[in-house]
């Protein structure tokens, strides 16, 4: 699922991450076609043969270096297989995997992935919350005799996130993208090219059953950098409630295309372009559109020593965002009421670029360092209220290092990444025009946005470690956990967030 | 070699930069020039400096800007749909125009607002509390104890006998309004679920000038005894809807208490709902007061079934009072929503007052016009037929003690 | 269920004249005759004073039979022959079904809570029966046709098994019919068209109405013209509940894969509406939309073989 691609990536970075990847002698050998999307191109390094691997785990997250919208604790059951079987003529790829996420003292946002869209839906009032999440994917490769090789693969994925206090709500999201492939290969090169088609679409329904009726729960709907309407939930203007859609919709296609190339084995370069059109609303209310577009690029380059496989990767990310508020008009006529859509204001636009080199060392004997560099640079820019505006400029640099080892049979790994703002992270608030009599300034959610920034641009390091026992049979069991430590916080309570997790897994 | 490093770097930059700008916050293409011209009755003399506010009515973005000399006013705007009303004064009279959802949508918009005098009331309503309050130290809200307080704004002595109240259909401003017909209300103002009156024979209910009336429209009982933050109603002044007939909710209607006396008890000259107990919106009510010409028998005229239209899309059916009978109204809006649309046409009220909260003991004042109060001796109200401005929201009953 | 109503009158009593509430009132109901006495300071129990008697109908409900429903409709299935380089088959399904009822049934009404035409505090005098339903309309006609097509895949060196159902609503036709209702303009006067325009209100007379004494009187022209009695017409909401309605097609498809594991399980995803399509369609009579395909849905299920 490669559909997360909007600038909210960055805010991410407060997600711990549990995914350590134990794959140290892959990593030497390893095909450069992997890194890209094409199935087709993948398909051609694949040596016959079977391999799967399925695990259960659990895992449990606590510490107060969170947003509101991250549980005070949250435990995790997981269950995953994933299953590649290469023959002389097809190359087919298989995975399922099922996420029960059960969290403690959960507010803020309604959604499943918070900042995934360019608007978000909020409550306050801390509750435990359920999350499950189901993917499923697969793909296929024909190898047939010819130079060109068709493939596809078709990932899907349902989540369902629900919370049972009120203001309570039920959401689902469906994430379903399938990416067609064709790989042509000729004597000194390979090439390849991909399409790109997804649907992501989300909807929320809120409603509210306790005793006290009468008592009215505040939403907010954040229409970007938290600026936005603050309300009763079923007020008109969070539009959780409309006549007619009794619900807060949400959906993205992408569409888009991605190149590939390879020489002689040793160099690898993939470029990819993806549009996006989003929208809230539906049954003809149209509230948000958010176009977006997304260019991203690697250069790897693989050198192969006499016992050490040295891989350097260039990467660069470009995405932008726009969102516009719709003019919208409920019109009753003869007892109905159906909207109308006027035109619209554009109320929010985004753009963030990233650029990292990066270097992996892979030795036959199984161990293998890594090392890298990005700088993330993101404009925030708010128009929700002529003439008033809001620029934000951030700049960020990520450093990581990590190393891995094989130990007769066990397999250990550590990765600590560290993140620091540089300059100032820039707001401009001002007036387009002042001589315009605008009696008050947009309402902006000013504690929420306030942690979120010193979070954001908090300095702080994130360790990974893993070790992983396998046992003759093919069976293992690996523990893991992941520490962010943060520096210097004073409005978040607390500096830490930390993950640790276990897994049964059967390699086979 | 160091030249082509450096162009190189520059046309990174300028790549870098120019991919990351994101433009302009506001460009001139996307706002619309909006031109509010104030037209005075004959007779007046155009003038500047009228107030005119421009509020966006789903995101409720508001400004506040002047007239010129040449009675316009001129701004850019960017696309919405607007509530504009422009108030102005002269040493006789108070103007107001209002337009409701003006729709401004890429293009430019010239209005010409028809300024009207406004006529000051005799009777006029002094407050309105709807919105309830809490039931502390229980838990849960309370809403039996609304009323409204009624006063002679005038230098004679007024009789309350006969004077008509209802509320307005939709009960509610913050949902769709059925009776808008390309935008427009109807020339009649749709009263739901029941007409109220005051009883009496003629003479028999004076307000002498600066007095008030209490009308308790459910419990006309001492709300205080169980729920501290409510309000004592069983008072002399107080009249009371109490009809367990047609109102058999004791919630709501609970027989009235000692104080009150029966002679006093509202009249319900009809009743086309089939609640049973009598409705006004807890958050955004329009509440009028109304008198028949002396040539037209209410009683006759409600029961006609010409006067009785039907909520269109709805099956309820009310009773259509001519805007001209109207003595005073009052449109609330909800604070908790955006998107409320006014029920009553800008003869009867041009704004309108907003109650923020629900169930905090809040209610909706008539300001004092301090001025005439101490010319005249005695309490004289504000009346420039805009709620908006002669409104305010206060924290806690006037009758809570 | 239908309803029956049946006279009734009741006493509303205040207290008696001179008398001073005390703090601790006792108060008694003869639980014959229904009075209330109150208790005095020397212990005697005072009558209370009869305010008014409100004459009103009670509500009894019974069970009835409701109107016949005729039904016909085809039903076609074909099942297309394995292509077999992409070992897929084919199968496509559609039936249509048409439906009709005219309803007869007299049912009564009788609106609590409004007032008496000419008595203040008292109830409404009259309660109505009405032929084939308290509506304007006592009938209608739909016609329905519903298509779909499955794709059933087997990959067997995956041992998957992959079926797509895309399913369609072709035709959403309905129409409310009624051989009583005439149109009528805002104000409420009989125009003379026909209901079936879609562009004017419509309304229906009572078929008879009953008075406070259980007297049933047949609805004339002359009903029409009093007052009091013109309260019991019913009149349409809107415009068009005659207009001939409908939806345009619409669609949505489901998936579900199975997986084969060993000889005795096998783990099935499916997913209803897998793209979550809320494809927005809009009622030809009324102008409103509305979203009929169904809730996006998944789910998990495994298979066990012994």
């Amino acid at each position: 699922m490669n559909a997360r691609h909007n600038h909210f990536t960055s805010r991410t970075l407060l997600v711990a991450s549990l995914s350590v990847v134990l794959c140290a002698q892959a990593a030497y050998a390893q095909n450069l076609w992997e890194e890209g999307r094409n199935i087709a191109g993948t398909a051609q390094g694949a040596e016959t043969g079977q391999e799967a691997d399925a695990f259960i785990g659990g895992k449990f997250t606590s510490g107060e270096f969170r947003s509101p919208s991250m549980g005070k604790t949250v435990w995790n059951a997981v269950a995953q297989a994933q299953a590649v079987s290469a023959y002389d003529d097809l190359y087919l790829t298989g995975n399922f995997g099922f996420d029960l996420a059960y969290g403690t003292q959960m507010m803020g946002s309604m959604f499943s992935d918070p900042g995934f869209y360019p608007v978000d839906m909020l409550e306050f009032t801390p509750g435990n919350k359920v999350k499950q999440t189901y993917s499923i994917g697969g793909g296929l490769a024909w190898k047939n005799s010819s130079a060109w090789t068709p493939g596809i693969t078709v990932a899907f994925q349902g989540i369902n996130y629900a919370k049972r206090k009120d203001l309570r709500h039920t959401t689902y999201r469906q994430d379903f993208e399938i990416t067609p492939s064709v790989h042509y290969k000729a004597d000194s090169f390979e090439a390849g090219l991909s399409a790109v088609f997804g649907k992501n679409s989300e909807f929320i329904t809120a409603e509210q059953v306790g005793q006290a009726k009468a008592e009215s729960y505040m939403a907010f709907l954040d229409k970007g950098m938290r600026y936005g309407t603050m309300q009763v939930w079923d007020g008109s203007g969070t539009h959780l409630n409309e006549p007619g859609v009794n619900r807060f919709p949400v959906k993205q296609y992408t569409y888009g295309a991605a190149l590939q190339a390879s020489f002689g084995g040793f160099l690898y370069a993939d470029a990819e372009y993806l549009r996006t059109s989003g929208e809230v609303g539906e049954k003809g209310y149209t509230w948000f559109s958010f176009p977006g577009q997304s260019v991203s690029a690697k250069l790897i380059a693989a050198i192969h020593g006499d016992d050490m496989a040295h891989l350097i990767k260039a990467e660069y990310q470009w995405n932008a965002m726009e969102n516009h508020e719709t003019v919208t008009e409920k019109v009753t006529e003869g007892g109905v009421t159906t909207p109308r859509v006027y035109g619209s204001n554009l109320v929010y636009r985004h753009k963030d670029m990233s650029a990292g080199l990066s270097y992996e060392g892979a030795h036959e004997n199984g161990w293998n360092v890594t090392g890298g560099a990005s700088l993330e640079h993101a404009r925030d820019l708010g128009t929700l209220m002529y003439p008033f505006f809001d620029d934000d400029r951030s700049l960020h640099l990520i450093l990581n290092a990590g190393g891995g080892a094989v130990l007769g049979r066990f397999l250990i790994r550590a990765n600590l990444t560290f993140i620091q703002k540089l300059g100032e992270h820039s707001h401009v608030v001002d007036f387009a025009d002042d001589n315009l009599g605008l009696t008050s300034t947009p309402f902006r959610l000013q504690d929420w946005w306030d942690r979120e920034q010193e979070a954001q641009d908090a300095t702080r390091f994130v360790l990974n470690a893993a070790v992983r026992y396998t046992f003759n049979s093919g069976i293992y069991i690996e523990a893991a956990c992941n520490w962010i430590h943060a520096f210097k916080v004073v409005l978040i309570s607390g500096n830490d967030r930390q993950t640790t997790g276990l897994k049964l897994g059967y390699n086979f | 070699m160091q030249t082509k490093v450096l162009i190189l770097a520059a046309a990174l930059t300028a790549v870098f930069t120019g991919c990351m700008d994101n433009g302009e916050p506001y460009v001139p293409e996307n706002l619309n020039r909006l031109t509010v011209k104030a037209v005075y009755p004959d007779g007046v003399a155009t003038k500047g400096g009228a107030t005119v506010s421009i509020v966006e009515v789903s995101s409720a973005t508001s400004y506040s800007i002047k007239t010129k000399e040449n009675g316009t006013a001129v701004t850019d705007i960017p696309n919405g749909i607007y509530r504009i009303n422009v108030r102005d004064r002269n040493d006789d009279y108070v103007f107001n125009s209002t337009r409701d959802k003006v729709l401004i949508s890429d293009e430019d918009v010239s209005l010409d607002m028809e300024m009207m005098p406004s006529k000051a009331g005799a009777i006029v309503i002094k407050e309105i509390y709807c919105g309830g309050c809490s039931k502390a130290p229980k838990e849960g809200t309370y809403q039996s104890d609304k009323y409204v307080i009624l006063h002679n704004n005038s230098l004679d002595t007024e009789y309350l006998d006969g004077l008509c109240m209802g509320t307005l259909s939709p009960y509610n401003s913050t949902g769709a309004n059925p009776w808008l017909q390309d935008g427009k209300l109807p020339d009649f103002l749709p009263v739901i679920q029941a007409v109220l009156a005051i009883p009496g024979s003629g003479t028999d209910f004076p307000v002498k000038p600066g007095e008030d009336a209490i009308v308790a429209l459910c419990g006309a009982i001492d709300h205080t005894a169980e729920y501290p933050l409510s309000v004592n109603l069983n008072l002399p002044e107080v009249f009371a809807l109490y009809d367990p007939v047609l109102f058999p909710n004791t919630t709501y209607h609970p027989a009235p208490g000692s104080n009150v006396l029966p002679q006093r008890y509202v009249e319900v000259v009809i009743k086309t709902g089939q609640a049973n107990a009598y409705t006004l919106s807890v958050n955004s009510p329009t509440f009028i007061l109304f008198r028949a010409p002396k040539t037209v028998d209410i009683k006759d005229y409600v029961q006609q079934s010409a006067n009785q239209p039907q909520v269109p899309g709805g099956s309820e059916k009310v009773v259509a009072i001519p805007p001209d009978w109207v003595v005073d109204g009052v449109e609330v809006f909800y604070g908790g929503s955006t998107g409320n649309i006014k029920r009553l046409p800008e003869t009867v009220d041009a704004g309108a007052v907003t109650l923020s909260e629900t169930f905090k003991g809040r209610t909706l004042m008539r300001k004092a016009d301090e001025t005439l109060s101490a010319e005249q001796g005695y309490e004289v109200l504000q009346d420039t037929n805009n709620s908006t401005e002669d409104f305010y929201e206060r924290e806690t009953q006037s009758l809570h003690q | 269920m239908g309803t029956v109503y049946t006279p009734f009158s009741y006493n509303v009593y205040q207290v008696p004249a001179g008398y001073v509430m005390p703090e601790n009132p006792t108060v008694q109901v003869d639980s014959q005759t229904g009075m209330v006495y109150f208790q005095d300071p020397e212990g005697y129990y005072v009558p209370s004073d009869l305010k008014l008697t409100d004459r009103s109908f009670a509500a009894a409900r019974r069970q009835e039979n409701g109107a016949d429903i005729r039904r016909y409709g085809v039903e076609l299935t074909v099942d297309f022959p394995e292509i077999k380089p992409i070992r897929t088959t084919f199968r496509m399904d559609a039936a249509w079904n048409h439906t009709q009822y005219t309803s007869d049934i007299s049912s009564s009404l009788y609106r609590d809570g409004w007032s008496h035409s000419s008595l203040p505090g008292r109830s409404y005098e009259y309660a109505a029966i009405y032929k084939g339903g308290t509506t304007v309309y006592n009938g209608r006609v739909t016609d329905n046709l519903d298509a779909n097509l499955t794709a059933i895949t087997h990959i067997p060196r995956a041992r998957l098994v992959i079926s797509v159902r895309l399913e369609a609503a072709l035709l959403r036709n309905s129409r409310y019919t009624s051989d009583k209702a005439f149109t009528i303009d805002e104000a409420g006067n009989k125009t003379g068209g026909n209901i079936y325009d879609g562009n004017s209100y419509t309304a229906v007379y009572p078929e008879a109405y009953m008075d406070l004494d259980g007297t049933v009187h047949p609805w004339t022209e002359a009903s029409a013209e009093d007052p009091a009695l013109q309260r019991l017409i019913i009149r349409s909401g809107n415009i068009y509940t005659f207009a001939q309605d409908g939806y345009n097609p619409y669609f949505c498809a489901n998936f579900s894969v199975t997986k084969e594991i060993g000889d005795h399980v096998s783990l099935s995803f499916f997913a209803n509406n897998f793209t979550n399509a809320r494809p927005m369609v809009t009622s030809r009579a009324t102008g409103v939309s509305a979203i009929f395909t169904p809730n996006f849905y998944y789910g998990l299920r495994c298979r066990l073989k012994f």
